[in-house]
């Protein structure tokens, strides 16, 4: 019993924080898939009694709760102020806070009706952009998908041969994601496949496209030691100067307006040896967690 | 006071252009010659010393070089950062150790020294006290220093080649090459200085004129240095695409990405203008190939 109680405080305490001030979130967010029939039977036990009622959604269908992710009303009230279930109520008392957590996860995810497994298995694969845009909804809409606390990087308008590659990489294992997901999906892939989704994501400007982030952090801190930091250790290779901002080469992942929680995520992985590139290990080893996070927000919040 | 003695400063050196010009290209300078890589122990900080570097002879501690008028090099005028760049000497004509590279530095033409040291002089001051270097005997005798620069930087070079390598004085141009070439002979020995790990040095800590950049048995950080000549087993089989991909992102053809201390000079490459990567990998490619298999 004792044992049960301990790993449930410990897994209480790797959850994201839900306090109202968000404090320096660094640790990882190892999920599996995650889609809408994850978190339906937690809509269904606590949420169905009352909803729907006039003001609020029908929880159990995905169309008609869509909108209360988009807005931010689900995350403010479940997640944040904790205001629903109301404070009191049977349901406010039994839902635990895994429970909250896994609505916060599916919330980061993007919302996601389906797992993008199942989304890439029901494309056509004789079609480029069909397959292509199984990834948009975690890739890049508007939305939830613009949260910076999102650890699914954006990928619209980013480099060609730089996408090429982290996929190739994905395929064989050179990177691994945490929840193993994207290296399913690349294993699907053919080399082919791999370009032709690439080109669709480097050629799609009008959506997914990298974007300002953070809002309110431009020229406080930790924005200002970030781009202090930026300048010295980052920005010849991710935002070259003479070339107007774009990386130094195709190989390099442009960074301006991609999701915070993901550059600190991929920084963390890089110093613990968990993401694989000698460079990009030598120099996040010499950056503190304080940096990292510096770093992160000086990217997410600098725009195109 | 650091503004005053810059403006003034500025007023003699930018009798064309613009401060602010000659200030953008003296940090352009100071990048691509790598100061920061050793004179800094992070990447927070100014250029406040105190990095370690372990060579056989001993650890070395770099110096402040933040225009800290106490602990750093705010007191120094434009002669005496000539002076120790070009000749090794401290404005109190110490000799500096050659792991402070003035072999290379020494090639930097006047003009642009002065940009580096607008540039330098620019920068917040940090307050913060030198390390002495921890050396064994007899390398602890700066004297004996005389006979290093002797051997190995020299003030009469055996011709032009000898001149480019490992002469005392300003970088110049050799008529018979392009001036791609030269720019990027300039940009390569006086500023990049690859030939500091890319060179083989001899017993005293000297380089090996004959086998330039042909690569060193003497690991750094247990990391061997590769040859980088057109040689066989050096990169004959690099293509211009191939060296500009290196340049820019760290991959080598086979994708394997650089490690080690070569990840903080790819600030530097990355840093260059296309016309002057362009140079680079100009004189780099014809470079004469050396082989060291024979060793």
């Amino acid at each position: 019993m004792k044992r049960e109680f301990l790993l449930f405080s410990v897994l209480i305490s790797c959850g994201p924080n839900t306090g109202e001030h968000k404090p320096l979130n660094l640790e990882f967010r190892v999920t599996g898939a995650i889609d809408f029939s994850t978190v339906k039977p937690v809509f269904a036990k606590y949420c169905a009694s009352c909803h729907p009622s006039r003001s609020a959604p029908n929880w159990l269908e995905y169309s008609l709760a869509l909108p209360y992710v988009s807005n931010g009303l689900l995350r403010q009230r479940v997640v944040i102020e904790r205001s629903m279930p109301p404070p009191g109520s049977p349901q406010a008392e039994s839902l635990t806070d895994r429970e909250r957590n896994l609505i916060a996860q599916w919330i980061n995810a993007g919302a996601p009706l389906t797992s993008p497994r199942q989304r890439l298995e029901s494309a056509d694969r004789s079609d480029s952009d069909m397959v292509a845009e199984s990834c948009v909804s975690c890739h890049g809409t508007a939305g939830p998908q613009t949260s910076s606390n999102n650890y699914i990087p954006k990928l619209g308008g980013q480099n060609l041969k730089y996408l090429e590659r982290q996929l190739h990489d994905y395929k064989w294992f050179e990177r691994i994601d945490p929840s193993n997901e994207m290296n399913q999906i690349a294993a699907s892939l053919d080399e082919k496949m791999i370009s032709k989704v690439s080109e669709y994501f480097a050629n799609s400007n009008s959506m997914a496209k990298l974007g300002r982030d953070g809002t309110d952090t431009y020229l406080q801190e930790p924005y200002q030691t970030g781009s202090r930091i930026a300048d010295n250790a980052c920005n010849s290779c991710h935002m070259n100067r003479q070339l107007n901002g774009r990386p130094s080469s195709e190989f390099v992942p442009a960074l301006r307006g991609q999701s915070e929680q993901y550059l600190i995520n991929q920084l963390l992985y890089f110093k613990r040896g968990l993401r694989k590139n000698p460079l990009m290990e030598t120099i996040a080893k010499r950056l503190t967690r304080e940096e990292i996070k510096a770093i992160s927000v000086y990217y997410a919040s600098e725009s195109q | 006071m650091t503004n005053i003695v810059l403006l003034i400063f500025l007023s003699a050196v930018g009798q064309t252009q613009s401060g602010m010009e000659a200030l953008r290209q003296g940090e352009y300078l100071t990048r691509i010659a790598g100061c920061r890589d050793c004179h800094s122990t992070n990447f927070t900080e100014g250029m406040a010393g105190g990095s370690q570097l372990i060579s056989p002879f001993g650890t070395f501690f770099t110096p402040n070089i933040t225009p800290d008028i106490k602990t750093g090099i705010g007191s120094w005028r434009l002669t005496n950062f000539i002076q120790a760049l070009r000749f090794g000497l401290s404005p109190d004509n110490v000799i500096y150790y050659p792991t402070f590279p003035y072999r290379s530095f020494s090639k930097i033409a006047n003009s642009d020294m002065a940009k580096m040291y607008a540039y330098i002089m620019s920068q917040p001051p940090v307050e913060r006290k030198n390390k002495p270097h921890q050396l064994a005997s007899p390398f602890n005798q700066r004297w004996l220093l005389n006979f290093w620069q002797f051997l190995f930087f020299k003030t009469k070079p055996d011709g032009p080649e000898e001149s480019i390598k490992i002469g005392v004085g300003p970088y110049k141009s050799s008529p018979q090459r392009s001036n791609l070439w030269n720019r990027g002979a300039y940009l390569v020995e006086a500023f990049l200085h690859c030939a500091e790990c890319h060179t083989p040095r001899n017993s005293m800590g000297g380089l090996k004129v004959n086998q330039w950049m042909a690569g060193s048995s003497e690991p750094i950080d247990g990391l061997m240095v590769p040859n980088i000549t057109p040689a066989k087993e050096g990169l004959a089989d690099w293509t211009k695409e191939n060296w500009n991909q290196f340049l820019t992102s760290g991959y080598t053809p086979e994708f394997k990405s650089v490690r080690g201390e070569m990840s903080l000079v790819l600030h530097n490459t990355a840093s260059l203008t296309a016309g002057d990567r362009a140079a680079v990998i100009e004189y780099l490619m014809q470079l004469k190939p050396v082989s060291r298999s024979g060793e």
